[in-house]
């Protein structure tokens, strides 16, 4: 159980590299920008990995707990970022 | 839009060494502050090690405890009930009972060993009869064979036999203290041992005089003890997690019960095994000396507010056993602190929980006992002054055990240190060895808040018998 979410969490983390690189070759990633998204997931990652053990231990509270805890400030955290210093900061290709 | 950029065009850094540079910069910054965070996180949660006993002693106060002090002994004993009447009278009056005695507990927790039907509850979890069945199977063979008394301090029973029977006569020599050091840690781990450590003989931790509270008759170290000894073995046993949980029921009693009886067998067969290479050897339970302190001594942990050991990735939820030995080459292990006590400063969570009140709610530690009544050594008979911790009225505790017929855990079940071994948990572990004060108050509310200070009993029993160990 526990062997199966280091496994999913290190796919995660892989996929968000991916992700990032794939953002940087679209946007202008600031400071501000590159901070919050490494906030965000370092959240998501601890929403993951403490809700699955909490849950995996038998202690539903304490998983419902993380969700809340560190699921939810890793979404604000995403939206805020993205809307106010990734999505603005789109690079635009120059035609002909 | 304004802030949109063109590629190759308003992006292009004007100094690119410059900017290259302090980026490269940062990143080293960055990686050394990690890594030397890391290191000093890894250096704490390891323990910081000490060459002496890390908690403050008044030598002028603090002496060897006499085991007829023990409550055990007081309740186990007749000569002593018959020497001492002011110990019950004085405590009976404290809590309003003035008919208690001390035997009485004794009484009532053998009444509740035998399978009766009048003292189960079918109807409540945690008390009906195959909960009783758990709790008290797991002893059985300790009470009748293995140890029989030794979970009230009776030395020499058993396992813990002080004949140095299968005494080799042909010593075997080690290379190095080291190598001692690893061949005894491996034999203690293969027998059942889940920690191990290794400490000098001290007798300031040693009951003097020992005491038979069966037989009523001491021992001296000097002419009775079958050798001098120079090395102690500290064993640390873990007890079932969902089990504690279930505490003060008999499901916990259980788990208690098993470990008391595998710390007997084990160091007993670690006796056998030093004696088998040609050293006298001795394995001990509750009798002959302070297995808190001992332990402390090995770097197995440190003492907590409740009077227990906690050990970190397992809290307080151990037993403790030893062995005595006359081998001196040996590696000992160092004390280490954790930042334990500095956290059971700030949290009172087992004081809080404990149903006999008990455990001392201090803010901080203290060399003499502060409870009502510490002033009168009538009253204060027992325990160990001159070692800066919470003393506790133990008897208080004990009292309970009686009430209940099977002992508590219940400061156990309710200390934040004590969870299961989830990465998690180790996180916030580290993170208690070096934060400090509010944050500490902080952790302890949180573990509320997350659900671990559940303290439900029947939720905790229906969870332990429908818990799989195997998952």
């Amino acid at each position: 159980m526990i062997g199966l979410m280091w496994y999913l969490m290190g796919m995660m983390t892989i996929g968000a590299i991916w992700g990032y690189t794939h953002i940087r070759q679209s946007y202008a990633v600031s400071f501000i920008a590159n901070s919050g998204l490494i906030l965000s997931f370092a959240a998501l990652w601890m929403c993951v990995g403490w809700s699955w053990a909490s849950f995996a231990e038998g202690e539903p509270q304490s998983g419902a707990m993380g969700l809340i805890c560190f699921g939810m400030p890793s979404i604000i955290l995403f939206n805020v970022t993205w809307k106010r210093f990734i999505a603005p900061a789109k690079k635009i290709a120059l035609s002909n | 839009m304004t802030n949109q950029v063109e590629p190759g065009k308003n992006d292009t850094p004007e100094n690119v060494g410059r900017r290259t540079f302090f980026k490269m910069g940062a990143i080293a910054a960055g990686v050394a502050a990690v890594g030397t965070a890391g290191g000093v996180i890894t250096y704490r949660v390891n323990g910081i090690p000490h060459d002496t006993f890390p908690v403050e002693i008044d030598p002028e106060l603090l002496k060897p405890f006499d085991q007829r002090n023990l409550i055990f002994s007081q309740a186990a004993s007749r000569a002593l009930q018959q020497q001492y009447p002011e110990r019950d009278r004085l405590f009976g009056e404290a809590i309003g009972e003035p008919e208690f005695k001390f035997r009485d507990v004794i009484k009532s927790m053998v009444r509740h060993s035998k399978p009766q039907e009048q003292l189960w509850d079918n109807t409540r979890l945690g008390y009906r009869q195959i909960d009783w069945a758990l709790g008290l199977a797991s002893k059985d063979s300790l009470d009748r064979s293995i140890a029989p008394n030794t979970k009230m301090g009776r030395p020499n029973t058993g396992e813990q036999t002080w004949t140095q029977h299968n005494l080799a006569t042909e010593k075997w020599q080690f290379e190095s203290p080291e190598e001692a050091a690893q061949y005894i840690k491996r034999t203690c781990h293969l027998y059942g041992a889940v920690r191990v450590g290794i400490t000098r003989n001290d007798s300031r931790w040693n009951y003097s005089p020992i005491y038979d509270a069966i037989d009523d008759k001491t021992f001296t170290w000097e002419d009775d003890f079958p050798f001098a000894p120079k090395t102690v073995i500290v064993l640390a046993f873990e007890q079932d997690y969902e089990a504690i949980r279930a505490a003060p029921t008999p499901v916990a009693g259980g788990t208690v019960n098993k470990e008391y009886t595998e710390m007997s067998l084990v160091a007993g067969q670690v006796a056998d095994f030093l004696r088998r290479i040609g050293y006298q050897a001795v394995a001990s339970g509750n009798d002959l000396g302070n297995n808190v302190a001992y332990a402390i001594a090995a770097g197995l942990g440190e003492g907590a507010r409740n009077g227990t050991l906690i050990v970190p990735k397992l809290g307080n939820r151990v037993r403790l056993a030893k062995v005595y030995t006359d081998l001196e080459f040996v590696e000992y292990d160092k004390p280490r602190t954790f930042g334990i006590m500095e956290f059971c400063e700030n949290c009172k969570r087992c004081a809080e929980q404990c149903p006999s009140s008990a455990i001392s709610m201090d803010e901080k530690p203290t060399l003499i006992p502060t409870y009502d009544g510490a002033d009168n050594p009538d009253y204060a008979w027992h325990g160990q002054s001159g070692i800066k911790k919470f003393h506790n009225d133990s008897k208080r505790c004990y009292k309970y055990w009686g009430d209940n017929g099977i002992g508590c855990a219940i400061c156990i079940k309710a200390c934040p240190w004590n969870k299961p071994d989830f990465w998690h948990h180790r996180l916030i572990d580290a993170s208690n060895t070096f934060t400090s004060g509010f944050v500490h108050k902080l952790m302890t509310e949180a573990d509320i808040l997350f659900g671990y200070g559940n303290m439900d009993v029947e939720k905790a029993v229906e969870k332990f018998w429908l818990s799989d160990k195997e998952a």
